[in-house]
Formats: structure tokens, C-alpha cells, sequence
């Protein structure tokens, strides 16, 4: 739909207005397949359209947002309100410059014209079998297409706009019985159409998965080896990347704050921050402030590289942006990574599993979050989770919790990382089997 | 309302008369938000904002078709599309309860409305609090959010439906971080809902104080033993699992068309003891799940869940009720504009018994007192809770406080493991809310008293 915004009519109010600005407008075109119970349920689409002020006004920050063109002059003044309580803040806005486009790919036209009624059928069928496979399943499914467009604007005359788009499926399975409820899901989701076979790959894993869950395997509290996959994996990362995060750093909260060029975690573990992989979830060329991105590493080789910065975290504590601006249209720019890679070991994921004579793999968890995730603690209750025994999976876990401290399991018990590569949304990681970690069981 | 929002009632109602379908409705809703966040000594949020947007859900033969927009003025176009939409959804019938139609204009403004301060007064306020909290040296940090909402919404539907409403809701939470080495402790505090200004967010500072001492107290704390124990929850943690352990499952969208999940939740199976009552209802005044007519237009009704031990009602939007063949209660809520109404509960809580906290804590002999709640997850039947603070008992006595409680299990088994119920039910509500299918924070409040449970399971780090 058109956009209805007069937005060079507001950059010059604002010129006047204030002493620096930065305006992000945001149209954003969402629709979506939903099957539910085994069953076709909805065609569900989301048009929306904002924009977001942000200003600099007697040195210090105001920011409003809206959704309404009518508004604008409102949402202007409520911007200034604001300046009189915001932060006393001066950036260095990007100077309006050339920015080459296309070097990365983020926008496939293919998924805009994408008909979603052919997965009317396709869904059906990928229903069907899940059914047949697994008994007493209930199935949910969803295929969701997204496109649109932002423009960001500031009082340098810097203007840079783009097109996005995103494809996404996913599938949940419940299981109901009377020894317990069984929830196994995946998805999918890329900037890039995707390829229907990929689908097929993960409705396959899902009926492995059940078989292997399908029995519950009786466990005592204690120490154990544990291997975290790509579903489960991201819960340990979460720490640092708090740790890591520049915003985390100018509150002088981040445990990491004296450790930039120091060992924190195994020689073996290598993570970086990049922006510029074809169509994944998280690349971009500029960040949400104008600023160029690039590939750097957070952790190299278990030594502590990079915080990541938007202007304001950088000009706080002395850094420069690392082009890790992040926004929508209803608040100001935050730091966050674009992709996250964990480079891989040299153990095949089947070996792992192979050479464990009793221990755990996770998958799902529920409960992240609740324990001190800055210091690394970690608590959490598994959803999912596989045991091992004699290095074979032998069923699923119930009312089973673990628990540890990541800065420990990275320094001190990391026993092997997988030779694959897995991608989870925006990550892309190994898997990594720890030892000795503690599991609480009923 | 009537200002604003009234230019699109004669063409809803104009749209709504156009294609022969079986249910449509059209909301359409504006918002006006002040957000203040203070973090330790930076001011990270003070802003007013505006939304506008509406939406098209349509009905037809066998299903659903809903469309959101932000753009008012192609609302025929995005109505089509969704109509559209719908005849393409081919499954078996849907089939859904009608109603008589409403004419109703609901008012939730209180009488000190947030609205008539302005964004300096909430900015001091605020900012007063958090002088307070970081005013320690073993503080490290703190937060204050302030949040207050506008809303004014039209609804329409094809039964002939017009329901207005202007609320207001205010609310703001206090936390008060303390840290020693790699201890971290927190203390916290919520209100929200539609009592208004003086009443949620002014003489709070008793509050501020409160918290500031609990995080400084739960430095001192020893970490629980992992293990299995007797708990004795407070009526906030006791809320907190009312509402996630066992509402979601009385969410009748979970249950309509899962058979297995029927034969768990079937009505007359005994779930508790006779103490055991648990109650949803939306038509409490003024409290953060407080509503008149649902986002599907029909009257919100109280349904006990639990009576007397015994599984009697449930949760129902005007499909399920159908599909089930239960009586509709009025809780197919979305959180806004763009999003489709799904079951949702309201005000929900678990009902007092006999014994006073007191008697609870005399009768144990040894366990955990819990209090507070930090958060909670379930899947299901599954559920996490983490407690604010904790402290062993030990011969009827409290005695040491203990730190990183987080308690799981299994709802089924815990709720028939409840042994005493308290005689001091409360209900909160605060800034937070419920999230369920990507619709959060939905207002909601949560309570009960003072329970014992027996067997659950406890995780430290």
C-alpha cells in the first residue's frame, strides 16, 4: 500500500525543529497459511506502516513513534516533549554518502509473487503423514511470506532505503497420552524462497524425533555428559551475547567488561558477528543508523574480541559503532547482532552420541531466563530431551531439570564439538556435548 | 471515541452489508501510550505515542480469513482480501454461536485519569522512585517503568453488534537490583490496571523501600538444595500458577479438537481435593483482566473452573463453544488491532480455604515458604516457576532465607498434591501480562491465598 507519509515535508519540519534527527519509516506486508489441529485454519495477512522520530533537541534525546499519518505534527511535539527528559547525547549521524546496494543478497522477488494457496495442498500432505507416523499427533503448520520496505533518514541529508523479504515455515506435533504431553517442533525461515525439499527434511526429522522420544527412560539425579543441539544451544549463548552486547558494557554490567583480548572460554570455540551471509535473517549492508556493517569475531579462539556498538553505546564508552544498530519503528536503535556463526569441531554429531555410556541430548527447554543469564547461570526444566545409554538413544527424559554456569561449561567442560554445521534461524552453529553437568530428575 | 473514530462507523456498517457471509466484524481501535523507563541512572524512555489501525475477520463457509491494517482508508479493499481469504479455506464447516446483537458504549476511566498529568509529572514520579532504590551503595541497579494507555475502539459485526469503549489503564513496576560478586539478587514490584493515577503510581515509595530491602536480604540468602520438598506458596507465586499451570488448559482452543486432551479435561473429573476451587472472571471491576463485552463482541461471564475439586467449565471463544457444545463466557480476546481474537483468560484465581497463613506454616514440618514470582513457563502440563524469595521452615518455624528457587513439576499431579488452602485470596495485575500465539502482553491479574503443596520439585543453579 502506498505510503502515506509525507516524509521529506517532515525531515524539514524537523530540520527546523531540532539540532540532529534520525527518522525511520517502516512498511511491512506479512501473510500467512496457518493449519491447526491437523487442519486448515486461516489465511491471516498484516499490513502495517509506522514511523519513528528520533531527535536531539538542547543536547539531549526525544523519541516518538506513530502509526497514523494524521498525527505527524502530534507525534513531532511528542518528540520534543521527550527531549526535555531524555538523555544529554550527542552523535555523530552518518554524512549522506553512496552506498553501494545489492552486494548482499536480502530481497528475493520470488517470495512478493508467491501464491500461498499452493500450500493448501502441500500442507495437507505433510498432515497426512505426520498422522500416519505418529498416532494420536495433532498438527500445526504455518507458511508465512514477508516483504516491505524502510527508509532512514537523517538531518545529514543521509537517506538509505531497502526491500526485504522472508519466507517461513513451521511445524508443531503434540502428543497427547496418558504418561504425559509430547511437543516436538522446527521451522524454517530465510530471506530467500525456500526450497520445498528442505520442508520434507525437517517433517522427517520430526517423525525420527518422535520415534526416538516415543519411550520415556527412567533417570537418577547426577552428573552427566550433555550434548546441547541447535535447538537447545542458543539458551547457553544467550550469556554471552548479553555480555557482549555494547549496551550491556556502557551500563558497567557486563561480566565481560575487563576480558576484551582475554581467554574466557575453551581454545576450541570460535563465534562471530556477520552481517554479509546471502539471504540470512540477520545480515544487512548499513545498520538501523546508517552504519556500514561487517564480519568480526566476538570470541576467537576462546579469547574475547568484540563488543558489539550502535552511536550511542560507542560514543558512551569511547568506541566506535561496529554497525550493530537495531530498531523498529516504536523505539530508539539498540545494539544487536546480525548472524551468529560458532565455528565447528571435528567430531561427526553421530560419534558423539556414540561414545556417550549414559547422558543427555537437550532439545527443547521451557524455564530460560528465570536464573542470572548475565553471570551465566542457568536453570531450566527439559521439554525435550533424549538419553543415552551405552550410545544409543534409548527415550525421552521427563521431570528433568539441569543446570550450571556457562563460563564454566566453555572453560572447563566442553568434551567435544560437532564437525556440522547447523542452522537455527539467524545462528548458524555446531552442536556441543559438555561434561559433567548437573541433572535434577524426579 | 465518538470524535476520532466515528467517520468509520458508517462505512464499516456500510461494508459489513456487502457480501453474504456467515460472521464478520470490523475493529477498529486508537491508541494513545505514555512509556517512561528509567535503568539505574540513565533515562531510557519518556515518550508518548499514537496508534491507529484496524481489522477485518470474516467467516465463510468453512473458515477464517482476517486481515490487520494500519491504513483506515482502504478499509473496503482490506475487507474484500479477507473475504477473499476466507472462501479459501476448504475444510468442514465451521460452524459458530450467534448472538443477539449489542448496542454498548463501555467506559473504564478512572476518575483521577493519567491522562490529565502531564509527561513531567509522570517523569518525576518516576524518577523519585528510582532516586530512592539506587539511593544504597549494595544497590547496582534499578528500574522503573511507568506505562499508561489510552484506548478507544469501535466494534461491528454482522449480527448488528455496536460496541464502544474508552479505557484507561495505568501501571508501573519497581525493581531494585543487588549484587555481590557473582550473586545477583532481585526485589520487585508491579501494579496496573484501571484504578487510576493516585491510586497505582503516587505514595509508592513504601514499595521502593520494600524491595530495595528483600534484594539486600536475598544477598545473604543460602542457594536451595536441589530436590524434591513440601512448598508453601504465597498468594502471588500461588496466581502465577493458577494462571500458567492450569488456566492455559482450561483455554478451550487448546482442547476443541484435540480428543485426548478432551478425555483429560473432561468435565466431572475430580482434578483436587474439595478445597479446591479455581475461578475466571472478567467481570471483577477495574482489575487488569477486566472487560464487559469480549474482542468478539459477547458478554463477559465468571466460570469456575474448578468447583469443589470437580472440572466444571472452561474457557470458550463462539467457535469452541459451538464445537463443544458449552456455553459461551466471553473470552476470545485480542491484544490488539492486529491480531485475531483467541481464548484468553481474564481475572483468574484459585479460591480461599480455611486455615490462616499462620496455620499453614505451623503445620510444617519442614519445606520452603516461596513468595513473589519472577516468571513462569509451562508447556502444557509442564510448568517452571522461579520465586522472588524463599526461606526454609523447619519445625512450623520460617527460618533461614534461601536464594534461586525455582520450582517444577507437573500440574496434574501438583494441584492433587495441594493439602492447605489459605484464607487470605488476593489478586494482582501489574505492567506484564500473558503471551500466548505470538499476542503478548495481554492484561490479565492472577491470585489466590497462601497454599501448601507436597512433592514438588525444586532446581537450584
Amino acid at each position: 500500500m502506498a505510503n502515506k507519509f509525507n516524509i521529506s515535508g517532515i525531515s524539514k519540519t524537523l530540520h527546523q525543529e531540532c539540532e540532529q534527527f534520525d527518522l525511520y519509516y517502516a512498511n511491512s506486508n506479512n501473510e500467512s497459511i496457518s493449519f491447526e489441529n491437523n487442519k486448515l485454519f486461516m489465511f491471516e495477512n498484516n499490513y502495517s506502516s509506522g514511523l519513528g522520530l528520533r531527535i536531539f533537541k538542547n543536547g539531549r534525546v526525544g523519541f516518538s513513534f506513530t502509526t497514523n499519518p494524521e498525527k505527524i505534527k502530534q507525534t513531532i511535539n511528542y518528540a520534543i516533549a521527550s527531549a526535555n527528559f531524555g538523555e544529554k547525547l550527542n552523535l555523530e549521524l552518518p554524512m549522506k554518502q553512496k552506498i553501494k546496494k545489492n552486494t548482499i543478497k536480502m530481497y528475493d522477488e520470488k517470495i512478493e509473487n508467491l501464491d500461498l494457496k499452493q500450500f493448501i495442498e502441500f500442507g495437507n500432505r505433510i498432515i497426512k503423514k505426520l498422522n500416519k507416523y505418529i498416532p494420536n499427533s495433532m498438527v500445526s503448520l504455518s507458511f508465512g511470506k514477508s516483504w516491505g520496505d524502510s527508509i532512514l533518514i537523517n538531518s545529514n541529508n543521509y537517506k538509505f532505503s531497502e526491500k526485504c523479504s522472508m519466507f517461513d515455515f513451521s511445524v508443531s506435533v503434540v502428543i497427547t497420552e496418558k504418561k504425559g504431553i509430547l511437543d516436538i517442533y522446527d521451522g524454517l525461515a530465510s530471506c530467500a524462497l525456500i526450497n520445498l525439499d528442505k520442508i520434507n527434511v525437517i517433517v522427517d526429522n520430526i517423525i525420527r524425533r518422535y520415534e526416538q522420544a516415543k519411550k520415556i527412560a527412567a533417570i537418577k539425579s547426577e552428573k552427566y555428559p550433555v550434548i546441547f543441539n541447535k535447538f537447545s544451544i542458543g539458551l547457553l549463548y544467550t550469556s554471552f551475547l548479553q555480555a557482549m552486547n555494547g549496551k550491556i558494557y556502557q551500563k558497567g554490567i557486563s561480566p565481560l567488561s575487563d576480558k576484551l583480548n582475554k581467554k574466557i572460554v575453551d581454545a576450541r570455540f570460535s563465534m562471530y558477528d556477520d552481517p554479509h551471509i546471502d539471504y540470512a535473517l540477520g545480515s544487512a549492508i548499513v545498520d538501523a543508523e546508517g552504519i556500514q556493517t561487517y564480519k568480526k569475531p566476538l570470541i576467537e579462539d576462546g579469547v574475547f574480541r568484540n563488543f558489539i556498538f550502535d552511536l550511542r553505546s560507542a560514543k558512551l564508552t569511547g568506541n566506535k559503532s561496529t554497525g550493530n544498530a537495531e530498531r523498529s519503528i516504536s523505539a530508539m536503535p539498540t545494539p544487536s547482532y546480525s548472524n551468529i556463526v560458532v565455528n565447528t569441531g571435528d567430531k561427526p554429531y553421530n560419534e558423539m552420541i556414540a561414545e556417550i555410556d549414559e547422558g543427555l541430548i537437550v532439545e527443547h527447554t521451557i524455564g530460560a531466563g528465570q536464573s542470572n543469564v548475565l553471570a551465566g547461570d542457568f536453570s531450566v526444566n527439559v521439554s525435550l530431551g533424549y538419553w543415552i545409554k551405552k550410545g544409543k538413544i534409548v527415550g525421552r527424559v521427563k521431570d528433568c531439570m539441569i543446570a550450571g554456569n556457562v563460563y564454566d561449561l566453555f572453560n572447563n567442560k566442553i568434551n567435544s564439538i560437532s564437525k556440522e554445521l547447523f542452522i537455527k534461524s539467524s545462528m548458524r552453529t555446531p552442536a556441543i556435548c559438555f561434561n559433567d553437568i548437573n541433572i535434577a530428575a524426579k | 471515541m465518538k470524535k476520532t473514530l466515528e467517520k468509520y462507523i458508517d462505512i464499516s456498517k456500510k461494508i459489513l452489508n456487502f457480501k453474504n457471509v456467515r460472521y464478520a466484524e470490523i475493529r477498529i481501535e486508537e491508541y494513545t501510550s505514555t512509556t517512561i523507563g528509567i535503568i539505574g541512572k540513565e533515562v531510557e524512555d519518556a515518550k508518548t505515542s499514537e496508534n491507529l489501525g484496524g481489522s477485518c475477520r470474516i467467516l465463510s463457509d468453512y473458515g477464517w480469513g482476517f486481515v490487520s491494517f494500519n491504513n483506515l482508508d482502504n478499509l473496503e479493499e482490506y475487507y474484500k482480501k479477507t473475504f477473499e481469504q476466507s472462501k479459501l479455506v476448504k475444510r468442514e464447516k465451521i460452524n459458530i454461536c450467534y448472538i443477539n446483537p449489542i448496542q454498548a458504549h463501555m467506559i473504564m476511566i478512572p476518575d483521577d485519569n493519567p491522562f490529565s498529568y502531564s509527561l513531567t509529572d509522570k517523569f518525576e514520579v518516576c524518577k523519585k522512585y528510582n532516586d530512592l532504590i539506587i539511593a544504597n551503595k549494595n544497590i547496582q541497579s534499578s528500574s522503573v517503568r511507568y506505562r499508561d494507555l489510552l484506548k478507544k475502539t469501535i466494534f461491528l459485526n454482522t449480527e448488528g453488534s455496536e460496541i464502544y469503549s474508552d479505557s484507561v489503564f495505568c501501571g508501573i513496576s519497581l525493581t531494585a537490583i543487588a549484587r555481590d560478586g557473582a550473586n545477583v539478587q532481585t526485589g520487585y514490584s508491579t501494579i496496573g490496571d484501571y484504578n487510576g493515577f493516585s491510586q497505582n503510581i503516587l505514595n509508592r515509595e513504601k514499595y521502593c523501600e520494600e524491595i530495595k530491602e528483600r534484594a539486600l536480604r536475598l544477598l545473604k540468602a543460602e542457594p536451595v538444595k536441589p530436590g524434591k520438598y513440601t512448598v508453601i506458596i504465597d498468594p502471588i507465586l500461588c496466581g502465577v500458577f493458577t494462571h500458567e499451570a492450569f488456566g492455559h488448559l482450561s483455554e478451550a482452543d487448546f482442547i476443541y479438537e484435540n480428543p485426548q486432551l478432551q478425555k483429560i479435561m473432561k468435565i466431572g473429573r475430580r482434578f483436587g481435593s474439595e478445597e479446591l476451587n479455581i475461578i475466571d472472571d472478567p467481570t471483577i471491576p477495574n482489575l487488569a483482566g477486566t472487560y464487559q463485552y469480549d474482542s468478539e463482541g459477547v458478554a463477559a461471564k465468571k466460570v469456575y473452573l474448578i468447583k469443589n475439586g470437580i472440572l466444571t467449565g472452561r474457557l470458550h471463544s463462539r467457535e469452541t463453544a459451538k464445537k463443544m457444545n458449552e456455553e459461551l463466557t466471553g473470552h476470545s480476546r485480542a491484544i490488539n488491532y492486529s491480531y485475531e481474537p483467541i481464548v484468553r483468560m481474564s481475572n483468574t484465581y484459585m479460591d480461599k480455604g480455611k486455615y490462616s497463613p499462620e496455620e499453614i506454616i505451623t503445620a510444617t514440618d519442614y519445606g520452603i515458604y516461596a513468595k513473589g514470582a519472577l516468571g513462569g513457563m509451562t508447556n502444557t502440563e509442564m510448568f517452571t516457576f522461579s520465586s522472588e524469595e524463599a526461606y526454609e521452615i523447619k519445625n512450623g518455624k520460617i527460618t533461614k532465607p534461601l536464594r534461586d528457587v525455582i520450582l517444577t513439576g507437573n500440574v496434574f499431579e501438583t494441584l492433587k498434591n495441594i493439602d492447605m488452602f489459605g484464607n487470605d485470596l488476593q489478586l494482582h495485575g501489574g505492567l506484564g501480562g500473558c503471551g500466548k500465539a505470538g499476542q503478548s502482553p495481554l492484561p490479565v491479574s492472577d491470585g489466590g491465598p497462601h497454599i501448601r503443596i507436597k512433592d514438588v520439585i525444586i532446581g537450584g543453579k
